[in-house]
């Protein structure tokens, strides 16, 4: 009897701890929209230092202060379009002024 | 409020959402493979897989939202 009980205890234990992970998932808005997924994430990054300080101190480490998280991938992607664009739009004028030096170097050092 | 940066914040939900739904769906797969499937790497491999597919499902309804409309049936 205990025999055949155990697998089906196990199958059930091991389906509970399954279905757990699931509805904690979902309850915190993991498996949602695109702006629930946003806002876990906001919540996860303003969680995260004072649990890194906490269990730092509980064992005793020194560790530097996290470095902020909150970055806006369009923005730094925009700021990167616009360093590229700004830099290709002076590189003709630059090529000109280092030909002319790398120039003058040379006949300075042929002299 | 700009088109731009409403579009700059739609790409910023949707990297953060598909950044979320990654690491779900990894845990996930973790957790399965470790009570079910007897620790194979098919298991995380496929739930990384789906969060990307939800993430990637997400993202483009919001990018679509604008156009759709939403009727309602009228009996």
């Amino acid at each position: 009897m205990a025999a055949r009980l155990a697998p089906v205890a196990k199958f059930l234990i091991k389906g509970g701890l399954a279905g757990a992970a699931v509805y904690v998932a979902y309850d915190q808005g993991l498996l949602g929209s695109g702006t629930q997924g946003a806002e876990a994430l906001k919540k996860a990054q303003a969680a995260l230092p004072p649990v890194i300080q906490e269990w730092t101190s509980y064992l005793g480490w020194e560790l530097p202060p996290t470095p902020k998280f909150d970055f806006s991938p369009s923005d730094s992607w925009n700021k990167g379009v616009q360093s590229v664009m700004s830099a290709l739009s002076v590189a003709p004028t630059r090529a000109c002024e280092y030909t002319v030096e790398g120039w003058k170097y040379v006949k300075d050092l042929v002299k | 409020m700009a088109s731009e940066g409403e579009l700059g914040r739609k790409w910023d939900r949707c990297v953060a959402d598909s950044a979320v739904k990654l690491g779900a769906g990894f845990g996930l797969g973790i957790v399965f493979s470790v009570i079910f499937f007897k620790r194979k790497t098919w298991p995380i491999a496929f739930g990384s897989g789906m969060g990307l597919g939800m993430a990637y499902s997400n993202c483009q309804h919001d990018f679509q939202s604008p156009y759709l409309l939403h009727g309602k049936f009228v009996k």
